[in-house]
């Protein structure tokens, strides 16, 4: 399939908050038909930037593309289904009323869906909100954003309060109604293991600034973690991306953001190093600790 | 509508209970004062006090719950001032078919206070009652939204403060009192139906125009 258009772009976007500056100068684009991850710590920057690529909130700099369309401030994107992690449904409506609600300002609601997942996710629909647990208060977000089936989801942290096997049953039925219904979700969230297998595209986000943006296959196969004597790492990662560094002792430990091909692991093997591949949330978090851009 | 209404619910409830209430002390007291003797406001007009919270509800905390539900600003104004506009209808209705009430029965037994003699909008018969109603609703619910829109701005701020300021200044000065009175006369007890009703219509657009200027400034943190 062909997933040239943009959905969403953003450029040079800044927000600021009095004197601190929440997000600065951020790029962001948004293809049709792929699944985002939107990485980072808390106080990274990710909710203000889903809430002004929402409207919710109104940037200082920078402008939003949403299908080609300029967000004019005070506007609201249409065709946007944004699950916040703060919900604020009403208490004492039921279930049922919230979702009845929702399902107004979607035009691609699809309510046979809806009451599939309720069953799925074992909701009772008639329960007041106020009734629910933190983790099925999400699960009526989540049923939002997937029975929506708006062009462009945005989840923010859609598994809190959700038990292991409540988590994994959500992925599950994302996956396979995005291969039923392909459309473009953003998933931001910290718990970034799990999202691994959901999500084709990662961002990582810091300090207000995207420090990756990257396949997520790409990062598999370019992120490898080197460990052997400092200078013989010093030596093979010499004009290379090392986004991370750590020494021991006479021992050196590099994360390192590039495609190691098969003299390379010669020469890595003559030199005594050992070379090893990185999950998600270590690469993650080496990421985060080294501080800098990863191109 | 209905997710307004379960917004609402809780207030209307509250204000039914009152005017229960009020009804049945009233009735307890005329009752053991022989009747007559009890002037009472009418239950209608007790009821029409709904108004203040839809005016001040709809704007506040509804705003972001519609939005968080996927409306878009525009739907979710749209969809407050169709909520007005049938909220004003329904009391201007409820208020003549009470008025007519007591003037052929309650007032056989009681004396009662109803806005419709006070304003005395009952001089241009139903109609005309039902069209200074819908306009003096629809002028109070406009000012309350524009209030209640702009009140994390700045300019809404200094809005609420005027206000604040300007009431006990233009009721304690007689030369303003007068202009007060005026104004008021203008707009609630004009002998024009045409020109009191036109003077409502015109001043609730401008406000609802400024609670819309409001409305597309507010964020949702």
């Amino acid at each position: 399939m062909n997933k040239v258009n943009a959905l969403l772009e953003c450029s040079n976007l800044t927000k600021n908050y009095g004197k601190s500056q929440a997000v600065h100068n951020l790029d962001i684009k948004l293809e049709e038909d792929t699944i985002y991850g939107l990485l980072g710590r808390n106080g990274a920057g990710k909710t203000t930037l889903l809430n002004m690529i929402t409207g919710g909130v109104f940037p200082s700099g920078g402008k939003i593309q949403i299908a080609g369309q300029l967000l004019k401030k005070g506007e609201t994107p249409q065709d946007i289904c944004y699950i916040r992690e703060k919900n604020l449904y009403l208490g004492n409506a039921k279930v049922i009323e919230i979702l009845e609600h929702a399902s107004a300002f979607h035009k691609n609601w699809d309510w046979s869906f809806a009451n599939e997942l309720i069953k799925t996710f074992r909701l009772n629909p008639q329960k007041k909100i106020r009734q629910l647990s933190r983790g099925m208060e999400s699960l009526v977000g989540n049923i939002i954003g997937l029975a929506s089936r708006a062009p462009l989801t945005i989840y923010d942290e859609p598994v809190l309060g959700l038990d292991v096997v409540m988590r994994e049953k959500f992925y599950r039925v994302l996956v396979e109604d995005y291969a039923n219904h392909p459309r473009t979700i953003l998933l931001s969230t910290h718990l970034i293991d799990e999202i691994a297998m959901v999500v084709e595209r990662v961002f990582i986000m810091d300090s207000g600034s995207i420090l990756l943006h990257d396949d997520v296959d790409n990062i598999r196969l370019k992120s490898h973690l080197l460990t052997g004597n400092k200078e013989a790492v010093e030596e093979f990662t010499k004009n290379r991306q090392v986004f991370y560094k750590e020494s021991y002792g006479k021992g050196s430990l590099s994360a390192l953001y590039d495609t190691i091909n098969e003299t390379d692991r010669r020469q890595a093997n003559k030199l005594d190093i050992s070379i090893e591949g990185l999950p998600l949330q270590k690469f993650f978090s080496y990421v985060i600790e080294g501080g800098q851009p990863v191109e | 509508m209905r997710a307004s209404f379960l917004q609402l619910r809780i207030y209307l409830w509250i204000i039914l209970g009152v005017v229960g209430l009020s009804i049945l002390s009233n009735i307890i007291v005329s009752i053991s004062m022989g009747g007559g003797g009890n002037p009472q406001v009418s239950a209608a007009n007790l009821f029409t006090v709904v108004l203040i919270f839809i005016g001040s509800v709809l704007p506040g905390s509804f705003f972001k719950r519609t939005i968080n539900l996927g409306a878009t600003r525009k739907e979710f104004y749209k969809g407050i001032l169709v909520v007005y506009m049938l909220w004003s209808v329904f009391l201007a209705v409820l208020n003549i078919l009470w008025f007519e009430l007591e003037v052929h029965f309650i007032r056989n037994y009681e004396h009662t206070f109803n806005i419709l003699d006070v304003f005395q909008w009952s001089q241009f018969g139903i109609v005309g009652m039902f069209v200074y109603q819908v306009g003096a609703y629809m002028l109070l619910l406009s000012l309350l939204n524009l209030l209640f829109s702009g009140i994390r701005h700045i300019l809404g701020i200094i809005i609420w403060i005027s206000l604040i300021v300007l009431i006990p200044i233009f009721t304690s000065i007689s030369s303003l009192r007068g202009i007060l009175a005026d104004g008021l006369l203008a707009l609630l007890f004009n002998d024009s139906l045409l020109q009191g009703f036109g003077l409502t219509v015109v001043i609730a657009c401008l406000f609802l125009a400024g609670g819309w200027w409001f409305t597309t400034r507010r964020s949702l943190v």
